[in-house]
């Protein structure tokens, strides 16, 4: 009889140790969840930052000339899909949508097509996690499989949809997000144009790479909009950084009359300026490793 | 050339605080056909231009030995829009305006890489589109 | 003769012997016939030593005056001493069979002075033994007087004797022609009696010879068989000496009793009946007479179908409430707590009956029962069951005629209380019997093939012929007289052997039994006699006896203690009961916590098989939830399902005493509920320790304890409605069954078979379901409540109340618009049109008043229209607009929210380890996935003239219903709305599994199943039918 007392009052006992340590918060992880934020983004800032969004070339540009350089396909350099478990904030989400696009449009290049479901599988992911995953609902998905073939098509499609992703958050006041992918993206392409370029020595590459310079200018700007936000700041500062490596890079325009002309229909505009663009092969390897760092924070 | 930029970008804003109110601008199938006039051209942007009494800019930053190509079209379907390009000391660069013909569709090869100012004005309808492409030269 | 008594009886005669200095030849002789009489001989050799020895001790002095008188100063100090030693070892009882003894040595010189001298030591002993003066005088009278007749004016004496007429008032005396008196002392203050007799006659006494020479001790339940005549009992003693204060007013009067059996069938035809207090009835018959259900009937278990029984006027059928107490009932079954010992079988019977008893009272009633009916020897053994007998069998027998006979009701039903008893026993038993008698009650028996003696000891029999008929009622001994009388045999005057005063009841039984004789001398089946002529010869020749008809109530001797008292008698018994059975107890204790470990060990899963244990991604989570549902559903039926059957003959008696059935099934709830709750405690304690699930002990023990209880009344119900175990295990599958499946856990609730499933509720017959509740309960708070999850739920479900009308609502909103603006324009179907309107219209009212902080004017939604155009189909689209724009901000603004804190953690490494910890302990993917329903295709469904949100349930508030009593919504709803205040699920499921646990209580209480089923539906049946 006693017996049964005794264990039982026992249980009891582990039972109550076992809610208490639910009802105090020994290690204050509720406490760090206290904000204070409305969560509203002004829509002056948004439209602001959505014009200059518009300015910045998608990494689809880089990608290209990473071809004709004749590299091949080094998938190591990507970004590991397993990653996608560790973005939970808005920033790495939508820097890594970037990254992984900017990856998928290099994947495209080389034509790898399981690789590519794989990376599609993951923009799409990540999308639905931002709230924008209907651009690439099955209709899209279909279209592109039905073109895997034609790469230039995909690549298109690919494209279209992102910037009509892009619109659409402008739209509803989350340029940021636009704004982080885009980073993100040219993060990634630039990454992996000055690795292929180190390794291919092409000049051609450094070249692209040194005039990249006009681009992190406006990305730094789009960056300053959202200054308030701590992730917008940590990477402007690393771009400040990168920035700063620039400097190195030259570029000299001079200017010259373009000529117009009319063919088939089309008007055929030719510039006749001509830029030099002075880059030493250090200066791009300081890049790499200074762009390397700033991509492995958004991607670890 | 910061300040420039940014005043241009406060001009523009303007417009576009008055423009927002208005939606569902370029209708969709617009964009596509637009797209469609790429040809081997790689898709890159669209942009929206809508009615106003002001011109309608974007900018783009174009880069050295790229071609693109710039398609227009509107929703009375004759393309007419003019467009005025601009580099970045605001010299014009190119348009697709040539003895009083407006071209719907325009490339150009890029040997200059920087910013370029992109200015629309349409001219019949409300509504319209630019699709930029480009292709490696 | 135990050795102490042996011992100081030889130093008293010695001392008493020598006396005279010399030892007479006498009294050695009579210490040596009395050693001789009570010991083997080596023995008497020893004690004769001893005898002599003690002589010797003495008498080493001369024989002179003074030194005579010296030695009998010594003496006296000596006797004293003995005595006072003896005062210290011996009991009362023997004291007195010492100073009996002493007389009778005595008793063998009656003279002078030395004479005087042994009777002052002899009185000296008597003072120190504490005898009293009277009876002293009595015991001294008792030995020496030799004319008995004396003692006729003594009233401590009794004679059995002839020719006793000319006797003083208030002398007693038995009459047997007996050559000369035997004379019987009662000692009252030991409650002894002496026998003394001198003649020539034989006598046994308890079968053995009777000492002319000695006085022999009348025993309890002793019996003294006399050469002619009837045996004398104790209780014929006894009763003589019993004042007649004691001997309460009674009359019992079964008139034109009948009985049919539910079948039919005829049970008992005209049975009539008249006693008086203080009587013995036998009931007798052959197998299947009615024996049984006659005293059924008349103790008032079944009511008869013809005729009455009064008690002092009062109808026992009609008028229950006024003979509460007043009867008793031994039935033939056993109703022993097995795992209790005797003592305490009787000790809480005791406790049931006497409300105003203190411990000690009840204790001494209890110990006076046992050492009557000689089970006091064995009251610390624990009774065990029939195949593991730990009593014999005799032994139980008593015991279940002592849990009656406790509190001596004044009329008393037995059936078979002599059945595989000894001999002996029975006649101890029947001699109990009988002396209660003399207190007065009146005992009913019903017996077979008794002893002869045992047959003579009462005082009428009735007799039973098979159909129910009633052929015989009267004196036993008459009887054979009377049977032999009708059936014409030879002897019939010879009621019994003249010699050896034996009565043969087989014969009354085969007399009337005999079978027909046909031609070849053979014996036919036929009776000679049958049954309805025996009862036609009954009615015409036995008339009953008249008693007096008494009006006063008859007293009651039981006291029922209050609902409560019976309530804590009931739990102490079944806890003591339970706690006994150490097989029991381990089982039930050890199940609970090994199921526990085997289950969360089992299923205890690691994904990266290098890796460690991480509760967040053990897939089987939901799965043990539902599995450790199932287990406390289990637990509870099966600790539950034998309870009230086990118990099934001990209700049958405790109904009869009208004990409250409320208190004992209170008190067996009481005890299910602890076992349940330590069961379930070490459950969880165990499980929840190894799957690493934290902070959630306390909820799965509410749960858990909860439902067990529920299946533990379950339990009780099918344990009080079925007859026999094997039918109540063989429901238990079948009361599982639909609570496994109709859980959630399994079979998803919207893809049951249609006329079952619902896609917007969960269906009726799962609500029902105990173990939906539960799950649903756990489910949602470990998911919602948990330490993780916490800080994210309002803002997640914001973002899914606003994700599900902007990415679902509202494009399938606007599809149906443009469906209905192309219905418009191509003059389509009508109704198609308008059945999209107004789900349209219903949608838009319904989302809008779950969004008060919307202000938006919907009048050309409300309003009947004047005209359905386009016109009012783009009016109705800028509704939805408005309301997709709420919600994109709505989302936006929980997204942003949302994102800060989860900045916050990724701010430094520290906070980063912790959020990662805190999320790997408390958040498991797995559940999430299965209250956000992700594995849904569909996330949006139309149904019943509305949209239904399929995805994300668990952030889904129920819609606000009309009906403020209904509460009936999805499955995994945070909130439940009832009486129009939204309650957390969790705590609203928990008080709703109590409420059906206490609504089976009820069933249980009234019995509501087992009178449907057996009852209630044959009787419907049969208007039925007759109709």
């Amino acid at each position: 009889m006693r017996l049964v007392l005794y264990s039982g009052s026992i249980l009891m006992l582990l039972l109550s140790s076992g809610c208490g340590s639910s009802g105090e918060d020994k290690d204050g992880f509720s406490n760090i969840a206290k904000v204070d934020s409305t969560g509203k983004i002004s829509a002056a800032t948004s439209e602001l930052a959505g014009q200059v969004i518009k300015s910045i070339p998608p990494p689809v540009e880089l990608s290209a000339i990473i071809k004709n350089s004749g590299a091949e396909y080094f998938s190591d350099m990507l970004n590991e899909t397993g990653n996608i478990d560790r973005y939970n904030t808005n920033y790495l989400k939508a820097a890594n949508l970037g990254v992984y696009g900017a990856d998928l449009g290099y994947i495209n290049i080389y034509n790898h097509k399981e690789d590519a479901l794989s990376f599609l599988n993951i923009v799409i992911k990540l999308s639905e996690e931002l709230k924008v995953g209907q651009f690439f609902e099955f209709e899209t998905i279909k279209r592109i499989a039905d073109n895997s073939n034609n790469l230039d098509s995909m690549l298109n499609i690919t494209q279209s949809n992102f910037e009509k992703m892009n619109n659409y958050l402008q739209e509803q006041n989350r340029s940021n997000i636009s704004t982080y992918m885009l980073t993100g993206g040219w993060i990634e392409a630039m990454y992996l144009t000055t690795f292929v370029a180190i390794e291919k020595n092409d000049k051609a590459l450094y070249e692209k790479i040194g005039e990249q310079k006009i681009v992190l200018d406006q990305i730094i700007i789009l960056l300053d909009f959202y200054k308030n936000d701590q992730n917008a700041l940590g990477l402007a500062k690393d771009l400040e950084a990168l920035r700063g490596v620039f400097k190195e890079v030259k570029i000299e325009t001079v200017y010259g009359e373009p000529t117009m002309v009319e063919e088939n229909g089309m008007l055929v505009v030719k510039d006749n300026s001509k830029t030099t663009i002075s880059i030493t092969r250090e200066t791009v390897d300081k890049i790499r490793e200074s762009v390397s760092n700033i991509r492995k924070k958004i991607t670890d | 050339m910061k300040r420039i930029h940014k005043s241009v970008l406060i001009v523009s804003l303007a417009i576009f605080s008055l423009l927002s109110i208005l939606a569902q601008c370029p209708p969709e199938d617009l964009v596509k056909k637009c797209s469609g006039k790429l040809g081997d051209y790689m898709f890159l942007k669209s942009f929206k231009i809508e009615k106003a009494s002001e011109d309608v800019e974007y900018s783009y930053v174009f880069t050295t030995n790229t071609s693109y190509l710039i398609s227009l079209g509107n929703n009375t379907g004759d393309g007419n829009i003019e467009v005025n390009v601009y580099d970045s000391a605001r010299k014009l660069v190119m348009s697709n305006k040539l003895k009083d013909k407006v071209y719907p569709t325009i490339t150009y090869t890029c040997k200059t890489t920087g910013i370029y100012y992109m200015s629309y004005k349409i001219k019949d309808g409300n509504c319209g589109v630019s699709v930029v492409g480009f292709k490696k030269m | 003769m135990s050795e102490e008594i042996l011992k100081a009886l030889m130093q008293l005669f010695a001392i008493i012997a020598k006396q005279d200095d010399a030892v007479s030849d006498n009294e050695r002789l009579f210490v040596e016939r009395f050693l001789k009489q009570q010991l083997n001989p080596e023995m008497v050799a020893e004690y004769y030593a001893l005898f002599e020895s003690f002589i010797s001790d003495g008498s080493q002095d001369g024989g002179e005056e003074k030194k005579k008188k010296l030695t009998s100063v010594k003496d006296s100090v000596k006797t004293l001493s003995i005595c006072k030693k003896i005062n210290k070892t011996l009991a009362q009882k023997q004291k007195i069979i010492v100073l009996i003894r002493l007389f009778e040595l005595i008793g063998e010189k009656i003279s002078s002075e030395e004479g005087n001298q042994r009777k002052e030591i002899v009185h000296t002993v008597s003072d120190v033994f504490n005898i009293s003066q009277e009876e002293f005088i009595d015991i001294e009278n008792f030995c020496q007087e030799s004319d008995f007749s004396q003692f006729l004016s003594f009233p401590n004496f009794l004679l059995v004797g002839e020719g006793l007429e000319k006797v003083p008032d208030g002398a007693k005396v038995i009459e047997n022609d007996i050559d000369q008196p035997i004379a019987l002392l009662r000692v009252p203050s030991e409650d002894m009696y002496f026998l003394r007799y001198s003649g020539n006659s034989t006598l046994s006494l308890n079968g053995l010879p009777v000492n002319k020479t000695q006085i022999s001790l009348f025993a309890y339940g002793s019996t003294l068989k006399l050469s002619h005549g009837e045996p004398i009992y104790y209780s014929d003693i006894h009763a003589h000496f019993l004042s007649s204060q004691d001997i309460p007013k009674l009359s019992f009067e079964a008139d034109k009793l009948g009985y049919k059996f539910p079948n039919g069938a005829v049970g008992l035809q005209n049975i009539n009946l008249n006693e008086g207090a203080g009587k013995l009835i036998a009931i007798m018959g052959g197998s299947g007479a009615g024996k049984t259900t006659l005293l059924n009937v008349l103790a008032g278990l079944e009511s008869p179908s013809e005729g009455s029984i009064t008690v002092n006027g009062i109808d026992i059928n009609e008028e229950k409430d006024k003979i509460e107490g007043v009867i008793g009932y031994v039935a033939q079954d056993d109703i022993l707590f097995e795992e209790l010992t005797v003592f305490q079988n009787l000790y809480y019977n005791a406790k049931l009956c006497f409300k105003d008893y203190n411990e000690e009272e009840i204790e001494k009633a209890v110990v006076k029962t046992l050492k009557s009916l000689g089970l006091y020897e064995i009251r610390d053994i624990k009774v065990g069951n029939v195949l593991n007998k730990k009593i014999s069998g005799g032994q139980r027998k008593r015991l279940n005629i002592a849990l009656e006979l406790i509190r001596e009701p004044v009329i008393l039903f037995l059936d078979e209380p002599t059945s595989g008893l000894s001999s002996r026993d029975s006649e101890n038993v029947i001699d109990l019997l009988k002396e209660l008698t003399l207190k007065g009650k009146l005992i009913f028996v019903v017996i077979h093939q008794p002893s002869s003696d045992i047959y003579k000891m009462f005082d009428k029999v009735v007799i039973l012929d098979v159909g129910g008929y009633q052929i015989y009622y009267g004196n036993p001994v008459n009887a054979v007289t009377y049977f032999k009388k009708l059936s014409n045999q030879i002897n019939a005057d010879e009621g019994q052997c003249a010699h050896c005063g034996n009565v043969n009841p087989e014969q009354v039984f085969n007399t009337i039994d005999a079978k027909v004789v046909d031609e070849y001398g053979n014996l036919t089946e036929t009776r000679k006699v049958s049954p309805k002529l025996w009862n036609n010869y009954f009615s015409a020749n036995i008339k009953l006896d008249k008693n007096e008809k008494i009006n006063e109530a008859p007293p009651k001797t039981l006291n029922r203690p209050s609902r409560i008292a019976q309530f804590m008698v009931f739990i102490k018994r079944d806890i003591l009961s339970k706690v006994s059975n150490t097989q029991y107890m381990l089982i039930n204790l050890l199940e609970a916590p090994l199921l526990g470990f085997l289950l969360s060990f089992i299923i205890r899963y690691v994904e990266d098989p290098k890796g460690t244990y991480h509760y967040e991604q053990n897939e089987n989570i939901p799965a043990f939830i539902f599995m450790a549902i199932i287990v406390a559903l289990f637990m509870g039926l099966t600790v539950s399902a034998e309870e009230i059957i086990r118990d099934a003959k001990i209700l049958k008696r405790e109904s009869f005493l009208n004990l409250s059935r409320f208190s004992y099934l209170s008190s067996k709830v009481v005890i299910l509920f602890i076992l349940s709750a330590i069961q379930t405690i070490s459950f969880v304690v165990v499980g929840n320790l190894i799957l690493g699930i934290k902070g959630m002990d306390v909820s799965y023990w509410l749960i858990l304890f909860s439902i067990s209880c529920s299946a533990n009344m379950l339990g009780l119900i099918i344990s009080s409605t079925f007859n026999s175990a094997v039918t109540i295990y063989i429901l238990i599958p079948i009361l599982l069954i639909p609570q496994m499946v109709l859980c959630g856990a399994i079979f998803s609730f919207d893809k049951l078979n249609k006329t079952l499933s619902s896609k917007d509720k969960v269906p009726l017959i799962a609500d029902m379901m105990v173990s939906r509740w539960a799950f649903e309960g756990l489910a949602v708070k470990q998911f919602k409540d948990n330490k993780f999850e916490k800080v994210f739920y309002e803002l997640e479900k914001a973002e899914s109340e606003a994700d599900y009308i902007d990415s679902y609502w509202a494009p399938r909103m606007y599809s149906k618009l443009d469906e209905c603006g192309s219905i418009l324009s191509k003059h389509g179907n009508e109704k198609q049109l308008s059945a999209d309107l107004h789900l349209i219209k219903h949608e838009i009212i319904h989302i809008l008043s779950e969004i008060p902080d919307l202000k938006l004017d919907i009048s050309c939604v409300v309003n009947k229209p004047t005209a359905i155009d386009q016109n009012l189909l783009s009016q109705w689209r800028e509704k939805v607009k408005a309301i997709e724009k709420y919600n994109v901000n709505k989302y936006l603004q929980a997204n942003t929210q949302k994102d800060e804190i989860l900045n916050n953690y990724h701010s430094d490494e520290v906070h980063q380890k912790l959020y990662e910890k805190t999320k790997m302990d408390y958040y498991n993917e797995s559940l999430a996935d299965l209250v956000k329903k992700e594995s849904a295709k569909n996330k949006i469904l139309e149904y019943d003239g509305g949209f239904l949100q399929v995805m994300d349930p668990i952030f889904q508030d129920p819609r606000k219903p009309s009906n403020p009593l209904n509460f009936r919504t999805h499955l995994y709803a945070p909130h439940k709305y009832f009486l129009n205040k939204k309650i957390d699920t969790f705590w609203f499921n928990l008080l709703m599994i109590w409420f059906m646990t206490t609504t089976l209580f009820v069933v249980l209480y009234f019995n509501i199943l087992r009178k449907l089923l057996t009852f209630d539906i044959t009787k419907k049946l049969l208007k039925f039918l007759k109709k």
